[in-house]
């Protein structure tokens, strides 16, 4: 029997004359995933296909040894936590989880007791009485994350789990995401931003154009992402502030005020993230938002696509 | 798999929890206290009697019965898809068909609730001044109750089936196929009037049929009973067909 989790076999996934995946073959052991690509790679596609969404046109996806479309049976084994920020808006965060999980078989009371317990795991569990229409992003995150775990799935995909949280909700979830890991499970998070990637873990794959590039070390790519400059993008209240703690920093190589967020320039970017949270708190700032903008990660995969043609 | 009786009954739950927090019902419930209103001042005015109920009754059928399902019922599966919440729900080991199913149980069976004891109390007010009249009038309203019920499940699963098929804008979709072929197809003279609920079910509460000038057919009241009451199981089952091999996106 293999070891994979999840099986792609030539999938592809088509909309008409508009190819979303394109004959994907690729293989997913235990442990984080990293499903790496700039915006409109075809990652929610395929990350679509594998939790039984999207049926692929063409090959097969297959999830725990069988192929997930219309497959009740491991559905029941998987947890998914899409993107979109989309949430029953008039329900508690509780009532949702404890609904959702109630839909994989759990009795009221154990699905409500998951799903409390989910909550302290996502440190949320002072919110989970509100309702999600009140949630910031960052909660909704972590809402989202704890409905995809409540019911004990063998297998969780992410998808851009960190994207809009603050600092705070980033750690959080990064800490849920290596506590999965190391229960045995397969985690498959993705996202854009490859410095997110490489918090959780060393094993990734690469999609550009609907195509897998590279599959491997994130190592490797790490050695042609310092080749380019790398921006970060960081939203916070007194951005003048910040930017002149940063703008003395070794790691630094240009600071922009950019309205109520600065830009900042780097060629180290795992060496600058440890320095900003340390800045933001000399300084008094409040950090609302950290991102690395696409066109850094947009200027590597065209380097990819360059050197593998 | 989750059985498909247990996962409706999660989806409806859910959706009368946030039905429940929303205005919708509170509409549905002002629309639905209107014939209380309109019968008062019918009573006041001086009519009484069979003519009293059945002015009430055209109230419901013309208008209660139809939109406030539209109201309810349309968005059922749209707004899943249009707030992309269906990738939480299609995740999970539980039939499709039980989203509509549940969600129409969670909008259909509160409107019983208040319609069936409206349209008794409506019964009572205009049998006041005529009780001895009572004994012969009341199989009248049980055929009224019937229609009612009917009615209110026909007409939801009617705007669960369009709202699925046009997402986008279904409360729109919805009303116009109301005002084009219920209330204006339904009402005209001409033989395609059987193919509507609205013509059933005045055909069962014994309410005025519209002359049909060419080809009149005469339905049996329990030959529209069946139809109206068969129109639903149908209509969820081809909604479900559709949902179960349909895939939606969620990066438009």
């Amino acid at each position: 029997m293999s070891t994979a989790f999840i099986e792609c076999e030539h999938a592809a996934k088509w909309y008409g004359q508009i190819i979303a995946v394109n004959d994907v073959t690729l293989s997913v052991p235990g442990g984080v995933t990293g499903l790496l690509g700039p915006n409109g790679a075809g990652k929610s596609t395929l990350l679509k296909m594998m939790v039984g969404q999207l049926r692929p046109s063409k090959g097969v996806v297959k999830v725990l040894g069988s192929p997930i479309w219309g497959n009740p049976q491991t559905l029941r084994r998987i947890g998914y936590c899409p993107e979109h920020e989309g949430t029953y808006e008039d329900l508690t965060g509780l009532e949702m989880v404890t609904a959702l999980t109630e839909l994989h078989g759990f009795g009221h009371d154990d699905a409500r007791a998951r799903a409390e317990k989910m909550f302290g795991v996502v440190d949320l569990k002072d919110g989970m009485h509100r309702r999600l229409g009140e949630y910031s992003k960052g909660m909704r995150q972590r809402a989202k994350l704890a409905q995809a775990m409540a019911h004990d799935p063998e297998v969780v995909f992410l998808d851009e789990p960190l994207t809009g949280c603050d600092p705070l909700a980033r750690v959080r979830i990064l800490e849920v995401i290596a506590d999965l890991a190391r229960e045995g499970r397969c985690i498959v998070v993705s996202s854009h931003v490859l410095h997110e990637i490489e918090t959780m873990t060393s094993q990734i794959l690469l999609i550009h154009k609907g195509q897998l590039r590279a599959e491997g070390d994130v190592h490797q790519i790490r050695a042609l992402i310092d080749a380019h400059p790398h921006k970060v993008r960081v939203e916070c209240d007194k951005p003048r502030a910040l930017a002149e703690k940063l703008v003395t920093q070794e790691h630094v190589v240009a600071v922009t005020v950019d309205g109520e967020a600065i830009v900042v320039d780097t060629r180290t970017p795992d060496r600058l993230y440890p320095v900003i949270p340390e800045a933001a708190k000399s300084a008094g700032v409040y950090i609302r938002a950290l991102t690395s903008p696409d066109d850094n990660m947009a200027a590597v995969f065209k380097y990819l696509t360059e050197t593998s043609s | 798999m989750i059985a498909m009786g247990e996962a409706s009954r999660i989806y409806a739950r859910m959706a009368w929890l946030r039905m429940r927090r929303g205005r919708v019902v509170w509409l549905a419930a002002a629309l639905f206290a209107l014939p209380l209103v309109y019968i008062a001042g019918l009573a006041i005015a001086g009519h009484w009697g069979r003519g009293l109920f059945d002015d009430v009754s055209e109230l419901y059928f013309r208008f209660l019965l139809p939109f406030v399902p539209a109201l309810t019922a349309s968005a059922t599966v749209a707004e899943e898809i249009e707030n992309k919440t269906f990738t939480f729900v299609f995740a999970r080991p539980a039939p499709r068909g039980a989203l509509i199913i549940g969600k129409l149980w969670a909008a259909t069976v509160p409107a019983i609730a208040v319609v069936v004891p409206s349209l008794a109390l409506a019964w009572l007010v205009a049998q006041l001044r005529f009780p001895a009249d009572m004994a012969d009038t009341w199989p009248h309203l049980l055929r009224v109750e019937l229609a009612a019920v009917a009615g209110l499940c026909a007409y939801g699963a009617l705007a669960t089936a369009i709202g699925t098929l046009f997402s986008r804008h279904p409360l729109v979709a919805v009303l116009v196929y109301l005002m084009l072929i219920e209330a204006g197809l339904g009402s005209s003279p001409i033989v395609l009037n059987l193919i509507t609920v609205h013509w059933h079910l005045r055909n069962i509460a014994e309410l005025p049929l519209p002359d049909t000038a060419f080809m009149a057919f005469s339905v049996p009241w329990w030959g529209s009973a069946i139809f109206a009451v068969g129109v639903t199981p149908l209509l969820v089952w081809l909604t479900t067909l559709g949902v179960n091999g349909a895939e939606y996106r969620t990066d438009r």
